[in-house]
């Protein structure tokens, strides 16, 4: 950590707790985030932020303290305050230490950032790619820069740092809309212009938005939209604190083939594709962690309080202490799903008749206790006939269990996409997958969102 | 702590905001934002308030702040206790909030506010578990309730009572038969109605989401401005205001953060669409003043078009008459999941609790209710709201918006509603 401003306020701060074990966890971020909206940008942002969270544990009980941190040097008398807060700590902690010495690590997986005019002249071409084909467009492109550093009184001293550029595009023609991202941790690798071709063709798929009848459709999720579902099953199936409090969506199905036997699914924050991150937000080291073997459940994942409770080991998957969660408690962030031998055109053209679906909006679990989820389709529901996309679709609303969903992909494409979690994008560390687009039989559509 | 610079350059206009509040960290971030100014026209000139200088308290009976924590967590196991002394309660969660947000506004125009927002709340999750089955009960609306206001909202909100109730009716649940399916009247209980105020006209009022602002993630409206002024949102029973003023309420303040003070806004009257909460920017767009609902989280989120406290209008007749003149219908009491799509059109939420009504009386309670609808079809279908005796006011702590996303705090007052041929079910199917 020689080579951060923060090690030695750090060493400085351990050294002084007055705790019997004390955790810093320090996210030092940059990150500029450019919107536009209807050929205009009217959002430009630049935010510097520096955050701690600290853990003080005193007679079993432990304190957490989440703060900004204008400068290196008023670390000492955060950890202070959080020592100070284990006096009206609740209930003791299963977790009596924090993660000791034995990996030390320095990592760095940053890129160089690019300049604002690359930005600029990205947005200008995305606008302007549009305008050529008569749509209007609006998105957002995002430059990040993180570091994050773990230290423990137990001897843990880890630091990694990342970057990433995030570009999205919606194209709205007169009455459909068209939706593509790209996520990757290489500036060099954003192609504004590949963006911008994949939303426009979807928003100019001739004709007008048809709309269908409730009932049970076919239904290929490209990616963006195959990673919303997924998220409900980390969220509150592998969740390991949900698993412990016996509220899991999956804890009837530990163990059982209950997904279609072409679905395999990871978690694997090692893997360079990925957005990597070498630990967790407690310092233990990540590695590639099975969630669905062909079909089969696997089990939850775990932080080192939860496996505490369990009686068995992290994951490594403890969650970032900053910021908005949908949810407490350990969860994948890293998602790997193993694709098929089937090209996306294949998957649609296996469809008589069916929907294309490109993003899914505000899907939230409908049944919590039994894992139906529901959510409405947006900037891209095509209509699939006779193993064509024949014209737009006007959205419509999915309800359908999660796992009767995963029993049901019956087809899973053979290229991989980057994205990043609907939910919490761009913000902090949240959820990303590597997926392929997904074919689910007979998802039951029980609602279309039209005015008339 | 940290702060945010807004600038307008010659070609564009640019936010940054940082920790660093020495003066170099403050030089840095002028620079920052100079830079992110790019070459893009701002949609209009940056907003320089009205060069007030102003000053907002939350008015603070006991300082949650001088409350010890003892008496946080004593305040919790009372509650906690009530609802476990049923013996099907396996589990609760509760928890207290307590915050403080100290923000200053300042502008070339000579704007200078200070405002200081104190908030409290807290929530209680009773689970009761008979054959592996699970029912939930729990208070207000997705988070519990909140207030502007100090621990005198959690003292008086919290007791033994509450926690009593959320375990019987959890219990009660495991006995109660599923919703049925089909189309009937639907008596949406005050913390239902919030959340409907909150996803169907809160948010489908906001003129950012019109523009186009937050089309690539929050999504955009239904409420176009062609439809301003004669649109039938709602049945002529329905009138829905937003108030940045409401005291005590989780959404009110003394000015935005682009220096305006919140005005009164009819957003819906008899039924009409009539206005669209607007910040100084949005605003623009219809050659409109502000509406002085432009807020940002803290000094990291850019400040967007945030609802205030919105709030329906109370009706005439009493509660216990609007159930007596039910024949056939469903009350639904406390959201359990809430979806609804990117235009604010089509919903789906899911209840908690729910009983029937017939020729007038309760009936039979009901688990795992969910209804849905299509905003402006289910409020056309409203027809009766009960009046000022059974309104009451809702707090949301944290109402997410933006890229990145912010959390507000937000309002909602509504007294109980009916609402004609609703499509009822079970959540589950």
């Amino acid at each position: 950590m020689s080579e951060t401003p923060w090690a030695d306020p750090v060493e400085s701060a351990l050294a002084r707790s007055e705790a019997q074990a004390t955790e810093i966890v320090i996210l030092d971020e940059g990150y500029s985030i450019t919107r536009f909206r209807r050929g205009a940008v009217h959002q430009n942002i630049y935010r510097s932020a520096a955050r701690a969270a600290i853990r003080a544990l005193v007679d079993g009980r432990i304190a957490r303290l989440i703060t900004s941190v204008p400068r290196p040097d008023s670390l000492s008398g955060a950890v202070s305050e959080a020592t100070a807060l284990t006096r009206s700590a609740g209930a003791p902690s299963p977790l009596q230490d924090f993660v000791p010495a034995g990996m030390r690590m320095e990592n760095d997986n940053a890129y160089p950032l690019p300049p604002q005019q690359v930005k600029d002249r990205a947005i200008r071409d995305i606008v302007a790619y549009g305008k050529a084909h008569g749509l209007s467009g609006s998105g957002a492109y995002v430059v990040r820069d993180a570091t994050l550093l773990i230290a423990t009184s137990s001897g843990l001293r880890v630091r990694t740092r990342g970057t990433n550029g995030y570009i999205r595009v919606v194209y709205e023609s007169r009455q459909t809309s068209g939706y593509a991202e790209q996520l990757s941790t290489d500036f060099q690798l954003l192609n504004p212009e590949a963006v911008a071709r994949e939303a426009a063709e979807k928003a100019l798929v001739p004709g007008d938005p048809v709309t269908i009848p409730t009932g049970e459709y076919d239904v290929v999720l490209d990616e963006v939209a195959a990673a919303d579902w997924l998220r409900f099953l980390g969220v509150y199936g592998f969740n390991g604190l949900v698993a412990a409090n016996g509220a899991s969506i999956l804890k009837d199905a530990w163990g059982k083939s209950l997904a279609s036997p072409i679905v395999t699914i990871w978690d694997d924050a090692t893997d360079s594709r990925s957005l990597t991150l070498p630990f967790d937000f407690e310092g233990t080291p990540t590695r590639p962690t099975p969630l669905i073997t062909r079909g089969q459940i696997e089990r939850p994942v775990h932080d080192r309080t939860t496996a505490a409770l369990q009686r068995t080991a992290s994951t490594g998957h403890a969650n970032l202490p900053f910021g908005l969660q949908l949810l407490p408690g350990p969860a994948p962030f890293h998602w790997h799903m193993a694709p098929g031998p089937t090209t996306r055109e294949q998957l649609i053209a296996s469809i008589d008749t069916g929907l294309l679906i490109t993003r899914l909006n505000y899907t939230d679990l409908a049944d919590r206790r039994a894992g139906i989820l529901t959510g409405t389709s947006r900037d891209g529901t095509l209509l699939i006939e006779r193993g064509e996309i024949r014209r737009p679709a006007t959205d419509v609303r999915i309800t359908d269990s999660l796992l009767g969903m995963l029993g049901r992909v019956t087809g899973v494409g053979n290229t991989l996409r980057l994205v990043y979690d609907w939910w919490n994008p761009m913000y902090d560390y949240s959820m990303c997958y590597l997926i392929p687009p997904v074919k689910i039989a007979a998802c039951h559509i029980n609602g279309v969102s039209t005015i008339s | 702590m940290g702060l945010m610079v807004h600038i307008q350059t010659a070609v564009g206009h640019g936010y940054a905001s940082t920790t660093r509040m020495d003066a170099t960290g403050i030089d840095d971030a002028v620079g920052l934002a100079v830079s992110q100014a790019g070459e893009y026209p701002a949609p209009g000139p940056v907003p320089e308030g009205c060069g007030e200088q102003g000053e907002y308290r939350t008015r603070v009976h006991i300082d949650p702040f001088r409350v010890p924590s003892e008496e946080y967590y004593a305040t919790m196991d009372r509650v906690a206790a009530a609802a476990l002394r049923h013996p099907a309660v396996r589990l609760t969660e509760s928890f207290i909030a307590a915050s403080r947000v100290h923000k200053v506004f300042m502008d070339t125009r000579g704007s200078e506010i200070d405002q200081q927002f104190t908030t409290c709340g807290g929530g209680i999750r009773a689970f009761a578990v008979s054959n592996g089955e699970v029912q939930r009960r729990s208070n207000g609306i997705l988070q519990g309730d909140h207030g502007q206001a100090g621990f005198e909202f959690v003292s008086e909100t919290y007791q033994e009572t509450l926690g009593d109730q959320m375990g019987a009716e959890a219990t009660a649940l495991l006995r109660a038969p599923p919703c049925p399916a089909k189309v009937t009247n639907v008596i949406l209980g005050t913390e239902h109605m919030a959340l409907l105020l909150h996803e169907s006209c809160g948010h489908a009022s906001e003129l950012d989401r019109v523009t186009g602002d937050e089309l690539t993630f929050a999504g955009a409206s239904f409420l176009t401005p062609d439809r301003r002024g004669w649109f039938r949102y709602g049945s002529s029973l329905v009138t829905i205001t937003a108030d940045g003023s409401t005291p005590g309420a989780m959404g009110t303040y003394g000015y935005d953060d682009e220096g305006f003070a919140p005005r009164r806004i009819v957003l819906v009257e008899r039924g009409i669409f009539k206005a669209y909460l607007s910040s100084f920017g949005s605003a623009i767009a219809l050659e409109e003043p502000s509406g002085g609902c432009a807020r940002g989280e803290g000094w990291w989120g850019v400040p967007l078009v945030r609802m205030p406290n919105v709030s329906l209008a109370p009706g005439d007749i009493s509660l216990p008459q609007l159930l007596s003149e039910t024949d056939d219908g469903i009350v639904m009491e406390t959201p359990y999941t809430w979806s609804i799509d990117d235009r604010r059109l089509h919903f789906h939420f899911t209840s908690e609790l729910a009983y029937e009504v017939k020729q007038g009386k309760r009936g039979r309670l009901l688990k795992n209710a969910s209804y849905m609808g299509v905003t402006p079809r289910f409020w056309a279908g409203c027809d009766a709201v009960a009046d000022m005796s059974s309104w009451r006011l809702w707090g949301l702590a944290a109402c997410g918006k933006g890229e990145p996303m912010q959390a507000m705090p937000v309002g909602h007052g509504a007294a109980p509603a009916r609402f004609r041929d609703v499509q009822v079910g079970e959540s589950r199917r």
